[in-house]
């Protein structure tokens, strides 16, 4: 019931805030809804137990990418006076959003969504929830409720971190490598860019 | 204070216990237990606010004492004994202060950015442990709680500086921005290779790992991190005095070039609040270098373990706040263009440096089954070796270019000087 509430409002906020973001009359302020509409998806990671991409989320969306996002707005625009928000792209913008978020719905549609089953996100090397341990979970703070190897549900005591970085490591290396790879690329080409 | 986890202090457990009792006989069973941990919350927080309420006071205090005797002045000693009410007098000062509001001001945003300053510089306490069971919540990823939410503390800063429609607190916010984003770097850097060898970083976790090693956690046992990882420590601080905005790196608000950066435009209470933010981020950066390098609330002999963990805890804190103030006291201000080069050019590539030689110490010595006294050892080694090398390397590049390095000196012309 409460989490129920707890939802709605974070879903209110989320919702409400990325209605901001489109609105707003200045680019500035649109980027303020987004950092809140950013906190609300962190508020849902909360809700799900998943403290550790909570955190994640607010130290990279809210500390990092819209700060740079505030940022680069300041250092381009002529944020002194107000400016139009929209271009004549705009036609083209709207057409990708409905894509993505056609995307985005029916791959939402098609996916399994049971929490409350036994051994619901079979994922990564040994990261499954289980039903049966969701009591079991509330005891760690944070904690995820991992199998072990011989498939039982243990406690992880230092949550799921542990987990996540073993399947980084091994079942997810390639996708881990090549998302460090591009980002060293997007290093070089920002400085490149710099000293031109 | 989690009654819960068997640690707490026994006030603190007979109190929840006295609480679900009170409350069991008023109200019905499947509303007594919700009630009771809405009420035991509400409880630690106010605890929480009030304690670092008042050590804010009497951290503004204890600077403008400290400070005075560092510039051979008496400082704050009119009102009541030692100047002991002079913070309470300077409260009742900024609230009754005119408010204003730049008629260019965007009002929202100008409004807001002050109210939003406050609450990231509390929340971070609720992961700081002040002794063994004394924390609010000990979350499994404590360490990355505090960093994110005190990194949010960017937000409303840029919301001053645009809001204010004001060119200074502009610039001031510009170069806020600049040094929290970039100095956040070198200083999470540093922390890491504490964090490899605690295996945890849980808060409670990482104090553990630094003496008597209290089940469940504990792995390398007995000595403090600033004994095993001194280089780290070193980094940290001065990435830390960076993040809090204090001299020497106070440029977002140097009153000689800028007026007073981002709250320039503010007075009375409404300056008061970014005031208040980053007294609390003082104190916070200060109990997280007692955390995580100074073993937190620990004795430093178990022979003195008989003083209880929170009085550990605050000496070190206070040490720590007492180590930023003489900073403040003793150097001049780092110049912009200095405060980026020191970043890039010097803190990351030596915390980078200090990540693997804390990473292959570390694995060697469990690899060979070292004792504890022999890793100690083989870090203290390690670490001369990088500083020997790290100052070999910038002699050497001062030498090449013929004076101080780039980012240590003024730009040249051809370097964009303006």
């Amino acid at each position: 019931m409460i989490e129920q509430a707890f939802f709605l409002v974070l879903a209110g906020v989320t919702l409400g805030a990325a209605l901001g973001v489109v609105t707003a009359r200045s680019v500035f302020v649109s980027a303020l809804w987004l950092v809140l509409s950013f906190l609300g998806i962190a508020g849902l990671y909360v809700l799900l137990d998943t403290g550790f991409l909570a955190v994640i989320q607010v130290l990279i969306y809210v500390g990092a990418i819209s700060v740079l996002i505030l940022f680069a707005i300041m250092l381009t625009r002529n944020i002194m006076v107000g400016e139009r928000a929209t271009n004549n792209q705009w036609a083209m913008g709207l057409a990708l959003a409905l894509a993505l978020f056609g995307t985005l719905a029916a791959v939402g549609h098609q996916a399994d969504w049971r929490l409350n089953d036994a051994a619901v996100v079979p994922a990564a090397g040994g990261l499954v929830l289980t039903g049966d341990s969701l009591a079991e979970r509330a005891t760690v703070p944070g904690a995820l409720v991992i199998q072990d190897e011989a498939g039982a549900p243990t406690v992880a005591a230092s949550g799921n971190i542990a987990t996540l970085g073993r399947a980084f490591m091994s079942d997810y290396l390639l996708a881990f490598e090549v998302a460090a790879v591009i980002l060293l690329v997007a290093l070089l080409g920002a400085i490149v860019i710099a000293r031109e | 204070m989690n009654p819960q986890d068997g640690l707490s202090p026994p006030a603190a457990t007979a109190l929840r216990a006295a609480l679900d009792q009170a409350l069991a006989r008023v109200l019905p069973e499947q509303l007594a237990g919700p009630t009771a941990d809405v009420l035991w919350w509400a409880l630690l927080g106010t605890l929480i606010l009030a304690v670092i309420q008042v050590s804010m006071l009497y951290a503004t205090w204890l600077e403008r004492k400290a400070v005075g005797r560092i510039q051979n002045r008496l400082g704050a000693n009119r009102v009541g004994k030692f100047g002991l009410l002079q913070p309470i007098a300077d409260m009742v000062k900024m609230l009754t202060k005119e408010d204003i509001t730049p008629s260019g001001a965007h009002r929202w945003v100008y409004n807001l950015a002050p109210i939003l300053v406050v609450p990231p510089a509390i929340l971070v306490f609720a992961v700081i442990p002040v002794g063994a069971g004394l924390v609010a919540t000990d979350l499994s990823v404590g360490f990355l709680f505090f960093i994110a939410v005190s990194s949010t503390v960017v937000i409303p800063i840029v919301m001053a500086g645009w809001g204010s429609r004001n060119k200074y607190a502009l610039i001031g916010a510009m170069r806020a921005v600049a040094q929290i984003v970039s100095y956040e770097i070198p200083q999470v850097l540093s922390v890491i290779g504490v964090l490899l060898m605690a295996g945890t970083l849980s808060t409670q976790g990482i104090i553990s790992s630094q003496g008597v090693a209290v089940p469940p956690y504990g792995s390398f046992p007995g000595v403090w991190f600033v004994l095993v990882q001194p280089v780290a420590f070193v980094i940290f601080m001065l990435a830390t005095v960076a993040e809090i905005e204090r001299s020497p790196f106070d440029m977002p608000e140097a009153e000689s070039e800028i007026i007073a950066g981002y709250h320039t435009e503010y007075s009375g209470i409404k300056f008061g609040m970014f005031y208040l933010s980053l007294y609390f981020l003082t104190i916070a950066a200060a109990c997280l270098g007692t955390i995580l390098f100074l073993g937190g609330w620990q004795a430093p002999l178990a022979a003195l373990s008989f003083i209880p963990g929170w009085v550990w805890f605050s000496g070190k804190t206070l040490l720590l706040v007492l180590f930023f103030m003489w900073l403040r006291g003793t150097l001049p201000r780092l110049r912009v263009d200095q405060m980026m080069g020191f970043c890039w050019k010097i803190l990351v590539p030596l915390a980078l440096a200090n990540l693997m030689v804390a990473g292959l110490v570390g694995k060697l010595a469990k690899q060979a089954d070292a004792s504890p006294l022999f890793t100690l050892a083989g870090f203290t080694l390690a670490n001369l070796v990088l500083v020997a090398v790290a100052v070999w390397l910038l002699v050497a590049w001062r030498s090449r270019v013929g004076g101080p390095a780039v980012g240590l000196r003024p730009p040249t012309v051809a370097e964009g000087a303006a």
